[in-house]
């Protein structure tokens, strides 16, 4: 029952925590993971993840990650060739600003855990790197379950560093560097024996240059680079609520609030269902709903002059719905020796809206993507 | 001030189910099985999280730490 309580203590506390220790705990583990993404504007993604994960002794264990974007067909079509003054801006990819066909990123993570009967600590450091972007963070947690494991609570915060080198050679006024700061709280409560909420706060501090340092705006009266403020606060809060509905079917129910100081406001609805078929076979179902407000700077993209101190022809920062659904499936084969291997497999498909500076930069009136993971799982 | 309010409120509604409530160990079978993890596809999650805070505007009170890329 120690055991029980030790995993579902693990698998509850999720603040930071690298995504896979989250849901297995400390144990001798590897994952290899194969995620691919493909969209309507000609972005294609190749991404995949190999992960470690090694008990040292009784309370200490270590983690270590290393992950690849390769990322092929950048569209030409973003910026849809606009011509300023005779001239033909240059065209970049929407995934890294890289143009042409093969953009490369690799981001290695590494994690220390502690855990000692209720208490768990993580403290790690990421790192990515590709052609015109560096990023170096820092992140760590504390857990503790208290009454039973009822009751578990989370804190966690991280710190990343970023510096832009565009390939462009343009040079980033005032700064071409950019900071993130963030600090994460959550509660898990228990509420029977088949049910459970967690609530999740999270505040976010970024600055530097926060604009994507390829996008630009060509209206009858300008062609500048896009210009964010220099700061950006936000607030998060999400609730979520799992619970046995029949014998080996559970829901998975979660709504995210998020305000922040651009006047921007967003709201997600996720719903998961996830159905034991056998011992070793688990399908699962979801949606999901996205609905997010324009920052307060955001104009109509013919409205914008000289004049302006910000300008915005990045479609995310506008009024935008998106929508999304996939299918999940993870199968144990019982006929390899140990049961100590893991398959899953996922598909999910994903879709903005209509929005006309979705038009304006890629060509297309709305972005459709599909998503797909396959991810083995030996446990040693 | 509403988000504040929000916040608040969660926070007493799950504070109150620790007040009134107590799942002993040996009732914790389910809670256990994998369909009931907050998390059961990590993998495709974290996929699919990186996916939307680069094809979207907002993000937070996400189930883990995502390093930046220069595509967010």
């Amino acid at each position: 029952m120690q055991i029980v309580l030790r995993v579902l203590l693990i698998s509850l506390s999720f603040v930071i925590l690298p995504f896979k220790l989250m849901a297995e705990g400390i144990k001798d583990q590897m994952t290899v993971s194969f995620d691919y993404y493909s969209d309507n504007v000609d972005v294609e993604v190749y991404s995949p993840l190999v992960a470690l994960t090694k008990r040292l002794s009784e309370h200490w264990g270590i983690n270590a990650s290393f992950r690849a974007d390769a990322i092929s067909a950048a569209s030409m079509r973003n910026g849809n060739g606009k011509v300023k003054d005779g001239v033909i801006v240059d065209a970049v990819s929407g995934a890294s600003g890289r143009y042409g066909f093969d953009d490369f990123r690799v981001a290695p993570t590494v994690s220390l855990m502690y855990e000692e009967g209720d208490f768990s600590a993580n403290f790690g450091s990421y790192y990515s790197n590709e052609v015109d972007y560096d990023a170096l963070a820092g992140f760590g947690s504390l857990t503790y379950g208290f009454n039973d494991a009822n009751t578990i609570i989370s804190i966690g915060g991280s710190y990343e560093k970023a510096k832009w080198s565009p390939t462009t050679n343009r040079v980033l006024y005032p700064t071409d560097e950019k900071t993130q700061t963030q600090g994460n709280a959550s509660v898990m409560q228990l509420i029977n024996p088949t049910s459970y909420v967690q609530l999740r706060f999270s505040y976010t501090y970024q600055d530097g240059f926060l604009a994507s340092p390829y996008h630009y705006l060509v209206n009858d009266t300008i062609a500048q680079f896009d210009r964010y403020p220099e700061s950006r606060k936000a607030y998060a809060t999400a609730l979520q609520y799992v619970s046995q509905v029949a014998e080996d079917v559970s829901i998975n129910l979660e709504y995210r609030y998020y305000d922040d100081d651009w006047d921007m406001q967003s709201h997600t609805v996720t719903g998961k269902v996830f159905y034991n078929v056998m011992d070793n076979l688990m399908l699962g179902a979801s949606a999901r709903w996205y609905n997010q407000s324009k920052a307060s700077f955001v104009k109509n993209l013919n409205e914008y002059n000289y004049d302006d101190a910000y300008i915005v022809s990045d479609y995310r920062l506008t009024d935008l719905e998106t929508r999304g659904a996939g299918l999940s499936l993870s199968y144990r084969p019982g006929f390899i020796e140990d049961e100590n291997i893991l398959i899953k497999m996922s598909y999910d498909w994903y879709e903005t809206d209509d929005n006309a500076y979705i038009e304006n930069w890629y060509g297309k009136s709305k972005i459709e993507a599909n998503m797909a993971t396959i991810a083995l799982i030996y446990d040693f | 001030m509403k988000k504040l309010m929000l916040q608040q409120l969660c926070l007493l509604g799950t504070l109150f189910f620790a007040g009134c409530t107590h799942v002993s160990p040996y009732e914790k079978e389910v809670l256990a099985s994998q369909n009931m993890l907050s998390n059961p596809m990590p993998e495709q999650a974290a996929f699919a999280s990186h996916v939307y805070q680069i094809r979207e505007g907002t993000s937070g009170a996400e189930n883990g730490f995502q390093g930046g890329c220069g595509c967010k």
